[in-house]
């Protein structure tokens, strides 16, 4: 479905992708982790078009997208979220996710410039949307005034109203109470499900790493250490270094 | 002619100076406070007045003119001091935009004061005599007074450059600058560093006021002289660096003296246009400085009062009860009204349609341009200079020609403009392009030149049974009003329809319109055009109103007008330009008999709104009723902003 091979990334004079392949395939769950300052958010923005690659070719489903731009990529069926939920703070949940909605039909059809509220249809899937991602109680408040976990669960919202064929997210849980964590690996299971989604990831939480993957690629440094299904990467010797060496320092 | 290079390359040495002596203390507040302070030349000017006061237009000897200088200088450290304390220490926690304006509305009133407190006259001061002669080398002739400046030039770089670079002082300053949070997680008190470094800034600006005395003319307009030079030294300097700051001034310089060899017939023209090139080249300037450009941050505007309604409301009968009610006010008031009262009010709602322009691409797309008084010249222009020829074109489409000539200009420049830059950058570039369009104006003979084009004829419409005249005061105001009426419903409809809810998108957070599949530039683009195209009709719809369009149309004062009165009103409303333009033409009608008061009344409030209401007079207005109603939510996501920079600053590799 997406695949990379040899991207190279550096900012300034430092390089902070080094070579990395990857391929993920229709419909899998693939989760990159590594300590942070790894490259891992790089890497996301490098594949979704936020920021150019130095080197290194990205393809979706057999095109050559390394050139095009995020929103061509979104064009193109991307999804993504962010380590710090970006949603827009000054408008309402509702209207967050219409704005998402209207983004996308107008790709698809025709709307009419005189029509200026958006159409009965519109608000139907915006709410029903708001239903999915459990905010249905909160559509009028204005998104800043969300708690942390809501609003990402609204971004995750609005990503999903543009109905992407892969969602990438940095971080889904970062930042969240073991109740919202529990909460959002059972919706990402169920949006994957519903909307039949490949996923790629970043996480820290070695629980919610194990729920959700099908396959892990650890990087460090740049560099990909190891990729496989996480009993593979369990025995992998080189990612215990690097996981042993994070424990001590972090105690 | 060897000579004659080598005079002008002198020359433009001194001017180089010059200018570096007055953007020195620009750039340090650049360098430590992120606030582009376009205040800076009227302090300078203040300066100049106070070494003034102090020396009388005929100084004794050189000492005494720096030592006048020294002292003007200790009262500029007062009064920054001051003015640190009440307005740049607040500034830091509010958007970029708005502490531009804060700082233009600091300008307002030193302009205003200068005013009354020193009359508007002219004065000259000469040099002391001992600087009053030349140095006379061989054939190589040098005025002593420009040796003094050079001198004086290198002696501040050098200074300057010690105390930053070698002293700990200086360490902790730069320290700061980089990192203000980690600053003071450190324990370093960032307060007084910041206190320190304003009063040393305007130590230096009062002090240059007074060692450039002998240069000038001193008037109230001084504070124009060096004030875009100052900006464009910070700007090639890389945004409060120092050292890029002293070699950008001596470009500038010599630029100037080049101008003067080669362009004599337009003076500092060639000054803009190398700047247009070097901001698209190097936007980030010769020495980038990190964090200083903060054209991506967001969060800035999270902290305004939220943005424009994106939809039409459920119910429109209060809306047209209220816009029934003003347009029935404004278009009786041809019957009651003065000429002279009639007159302003005219001017006010051009000024609205112009404001509401604006903001559609502040308040809607984000993007913050100083320049846009020059589409309204282009249409002002355009249209005068038609209706002057009598060319039997019908006006209504003169209209459209305006609208289309905005547009076509609009286009081009934001499609390179866009594109290239953002932030700071495109502020001062889009400054640049309506200076150049000022000074090509005032230097073509066929468009009247410094003088304008007057005795615009008023024009008739055929409407084929009927003809309407418009050559009478109060018919031209009723067709300004339909005019202008018609303008706002129609960029009110396009706001609150799908298109305005992509523009606040965007302008909330660039980043997530992109993945929501919103081709940002191209959007931004599209408000660029729109609003270049109903500047020029602003302009196109004024210039038979007031019968005579001079350059100062396109200055950056008036550039500076629409975004007075849309951040007064407020931005985050689609109406907030409107009132802001009725209050601002009200103070200046009020407060028209004193020269200055209007400046410092209408400076005073608007600094009191961006520091006290950064949501306008509407938004204190829905403030209220919002608290109202929701009382206890609160704003500030602050605390797990916090944590998230807490580990970046700790857990890094
Ligand atoms: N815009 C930037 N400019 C310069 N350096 C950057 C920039 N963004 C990231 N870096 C650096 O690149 C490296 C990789 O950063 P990245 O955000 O990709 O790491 P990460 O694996 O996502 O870390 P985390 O787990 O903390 O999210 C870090 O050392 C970071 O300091
Ligand atoms: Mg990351």
């Amino acid at each position: 479905m997406i695949e990379c091979s040899n991207i190279y990334k550096s900012y300034g004079a430092i390089p902070v992708l080094k070579g990395i392949s990857l391929t993920v395939a229709e419909r899998e769950t693939f989760t990159i982790i590594g300590p942070n300052g790894a490259g891992k958010t790089t890497l996301f923005k490098v594949l979704t078009g936020e920021v150019p690659a130095n080197a290194g070719v990205v393809t979706f489903n057999g095109e050559n997208i390394t050139r095009l731009s995020a929103s061509a990529r979104v064009h193109r069926g991307f999804g993504r979220t962010f380590q710090v939920a970006r949603i827009l703070p000054c408008n309402s949940v509702l209207e967050n996710l219409i704005i998402a909605l209207e983004a996308r039909a107008r790709r698809t059809e025709r709307g009419s410039l005189l029509q200026l509220r958006p159409s009965d249809r519109t608000w139907d899937d915006a709410a029903e949307i708001a239903g999915r991602i459990s905010l249905l109680n909160k559509v009028d408040i204005p998104a800043r005034f969300l708690s942390h976990g809501d609003r990402k669960r609204l971004e995750l919202g609005v990503t999903l109203a543009l109905k992407p064929k892969i969602l990438m997210m940095d971080e889904p849980t970062a930042g969240m109470s073991p109740g919202d964590r529990n909460a959002t690996i059972d919706m990402i299971v169920r949006v994957k499900d519903e909307d039949r989604l490949t996923i790629m990831l970043t996480e820290h939480d070695m629980d919610v790493v194990a729920h959700l993957s099908d396959r892990i690629m650890v990087m460090n440094y740049g560099e990909a250490i190891a990729v496989g299904t996480l009993s593979d990467i369990r025995d992998n010797a080189a990612v215990r270094d690097i996981y042993l060496g994070e424990e001590i320092g972090d105690a | 002619m060897g000579m004659q290079i080598g005079f002008a390359l002198f020359n433009g040495l001194t001017v180089g100076m010059s200018i570096f002596l007055v953007a020195a203390g620009i750039t340090l507040v650049f360098g430590m406070l992120k606030i582009l302070n376009i205040a800076h030349g009227s302090f300078f000017m203040i300066g100049a007045y106070v070494a003034y006061s102090i020396i009388g237009s005929h100084p004794d000897s050189t000492l005494q003119l720096v030592f006048a200088a020294i002292l003007s200088g200790f009262v500029l450290a007062g009064l920054g001091l001051l003015l640190n304390a009440s307005v740049f220490q607040r500034l830091r926690n509010i958007g970029e935009a708005y502490s531009l304006i804060a700082t233009f509305a600091l300008l307002m009133i030193c302009n205003g004061a200068t005013k009354i407190i020193w009359g508007v006259n002219y004065h000259s001061v000469s040099a002391p005599d001992a600087l009053a002669g030349a140095v006379i080398y061989g054939s190589f002739f040098a005025p002593s007074y420009s040796l003094f400046i050079i001198g004086l030039g290198v002696l501040t770089f050098l200074a300057l450059e010690i105390v930053v670079h070698r002293s700990s002082v200086g360490k902790i300053v730069r320290a700061i600058a980089h990192d203000s949070w980690m600053a003071n997680l450190v324990g370093i008190n960032t307060s007084r560093i910041y206190a320190l470094v304003v009063m040393a800034a305007f130590f230096c600006v009062g002090m240059a006021g007074g060692l450039l005395l002998p240069n000038q003319s001193l008037t109230p307009l001084l504070f124009e002289s060096y004030l875009l030079q100052s900006f464009m030294v910070v700007i090639i300097g890389g945004l409060g660096n120092i050292r890029g700051a002293f070699i950008g001034a001596i470009m500038l310089g010599l630029i100037e003296g080049a101008n003067f060899l080669m362009l004599p017939g337009i003076p500092g023209i060639l000054v803009y246009v190398i700047l247009i090139g070097f901001l698209l080249w190097r936007p980030q300037g010769l020495f980038p400085q990190p964090g200083a450009d903060t054209a991506d941050r967001v969060e800035g505007m999270a902290e305004t009062e939220g943005v424009p309604a994106t939809m039409p409301p459920k119910s429109l009968s209060g809306g047209i009860v209220a816009a029934v009610l003003v347009v029935g006010v404004l278009a009786s008031m041809p019957f009651w009204a003065n000429a002279g009262f009639l007159f302003i009010v005219g001017f006010a709602m051009v000024e609205a349609v112009l404001a509401l322009s604006w903001n559609l691409l502040f308040g809607y797309a984000g993007l913050t341009t100083f320049g846009h008084a020059a589409f309204f010249a282009l249409g002002a222009y355009f249209v005068g200079f038609l209706l002057r020829q009598d060319t039997g074109i019908p006006f209504l489409a003169l209209l459209s020609g305006s609208l289309a000539l905005g547009a076509l200009v609009a286009f081009i420049v934001g499609f390179v403009a866009i594109r290239r830059t953002s932030g700071i950058a495109l502020g001062i570039l889009t400054l640049s392009l309506g200076e150049i369009l000022r000074r090509a104006i005032s230097y073509s003979p066929a468009l009247g030149s410094d003088d304008g084009l007057s005795g615009i004829p008023r024009p008739q419409i055929d409407l084929g049974p009927v003809l309407v005249d418009l050559s009478s005061e109060r018919a031209y105001f009723w067709f300004l009003l339909a005019a202008c009426s018609l303008v706002a419903l129609a960029l009110w409809s396009f706001t609150v329809g799908p298109m305005g809810r992509v523009l606040i998108a965007l302008r909330q957070d660039p980043v997530r319109a992109e993945f929501l599949g919103i081709d940002v530039r191209r959007y931004r683009l599209l408000a660029f055009v729109i609003s270049g195209a109903v500047a020029a009709l602003a302009g196109a719809l004024q210039a038979p109103w007031a019968q005579i369009v001079t350059p100062e149309a396109a200055s950056y004062l008036h550039s500076t007008q629409p975004m007075l009165n849309t951040l007064l009103g407020g931005s985050g409303f689609f109406w907030g330009p409107i009132v802001g333009s009725a209050i601002f033409s009200g103070i200046s009608y009020a407060t028209r008999t004193l020269a200055g008061l209007s400046e410092v009344v209408s400076g005073g409030i608007l600094l009191v709104v961006v520091l006290a209401a950064p949501g306008g007079v509407l938004g204190l207005g829905s403030r209220f009723s919002r608290t109202w109603r929701i009382g206890a939510l609160h704003k500030r996501p602050a605390v797990d902003e916090l944590a998230r920079v807490g580990k970046q600053a700790v857990g890094g590799p």
